[in-house]
């Protein structure tokens, strides 16, 4: 039979690592994907995994089997290493430079730019650029139930909030990352107006050049 | 297609990119630290059972002080009485002792 977390928390309690192995085997990669989700940086993210993990190794006897479920207690751990992180480094927007490529594209022509709109690419690098501008609170409730998949009342004990404020936090940031994409979907649709006219408006300049 | 509220998240986030070999790295520097005896034995366990007998053993230490100190008080006056009367011949007894005794704490009161 499988042990549960909590079991083998005990275990490393008492200095068990074949314990604390299975542990890392089996949420490192739950916990990464949380990190990088609230980092967007991969190398940042490996970093406070490995640290968070390696800290649990030695001072185990900071989780209390009596207060919380050992997954609940450590996604608070990471989201809050991640926040120490992030104030450290001061880092306010962390997207890779290929995203914010992508979320700016070159407009060339009327159908090329609606080609680009029309791209799941695009509005990925939207929905991330989007995610990366909310406060930390409605981002870290979005991770959690949206992307990491957990229960809200879950999420509710890891943020130490209540079940009516994490629902709150999640319309909000929907509504949020709704207006930050149609925004950005306008300026896009403007300039590629824009650069169609002074096209049309340029090859008239030439024909009437040719003309005379 | 407008985005809103009840459809943005039908957008699909970029994919979490897998971190190859996060597990070992971790694995591998926990279980040089797990090789590495821990000096906890000094560090969390000694020292402070070490305090704790230390301040025990004065509080016995101050507890049966007097009576000690007594005793070996009136073991040397014995010894002193022994040596008296071996020095000058005279017999004395356990009477005389106590005798000896009262008289001395006279004295004592008397210098008080």
């Amino acid at each position: 039979m499988q042990q549960t977390d909590n079991d083998l928390m005990l275990e490393v309690c008492k200095g068990n690592h074949d314990a604390f192995a299975t542990l890392v085997m089996r949420h490192t990669q739950t916990f990464h994907a949380l990190a990088y989700r609230t980092l967007q940086n991969q190398d940042d993210a490996q970093d406070i995994v490995q640290n968070s993990f390696v800290k649990l190794w030695n001072k185990p006897q900071a989780w209390q089997a009596d207060k919380s479920k050992f997954t609940t207690w450590f996604y608070r751990v990471i989201i809050n290493a991640c926040h120490d992180h992030r104030r450290k480094h001061s880092r306010i927007v962390n997207v890779d430079d290929s995203v914010f490529e992508q979320a700016s594209p070159s407009v060339e022509s009327e159908q090329t730019a609606f080609e680009h709109r029309q791209s799941e690419n695009w509005q990925q690098a939207a929905l991330e650029m989007a995610i990366a501008d909310l406060p930390s609170s409605q981002r870290d409730a979005l991770n959690l139930v949206v992307y990491s998949e957990l229960p809200q009342k879950q999420v509710a004990e890891i943020l130490g909030i209540s079940l009516k404020a994490v629902e709150s936090l999640l319309i909000r940031a929907k509504r949020s990352i709704a207006k930050h994409i149609n925004k950005i979907e306008k300026q896009v649709s403007d300039k590629a107006s824009n650069t169609n006219e002074q096209t049309e408006s340029a090859s008239q300049r030439l024909n009437l050049k040719v003309l005379t | 297609m407008t985005i809103n509220e009840e459809n943005v998240l039908n957008i699909s986030r970029s994919e979490v990119p897998h971190a190859l070999g996060l597990e070992q790295r971790i694995l591998a520097q926990t279980s040089e630290m797990a090789k590495t005896p821990q000096p906890l034995f000094w560090r969390r366990q000694f020292l402070p059972l070490m305090l704790a007998a230390g301040v025990a053993a004065f509080v016995v230490a101050a507890m049966i002080d007097v009576p000690i100190w007594n005793q070996t008080n009136n073991k040397d006056i014995q010894n002193q009485l022994t040596h008296q009367q071996a020095s000058d011949g005279t017999e004395l007894d356990e009477a005389d002792l106590q005798e000896f005794l009262l008289l001395q704490d006279e004295y004592l009161f008397a210098q008080l």
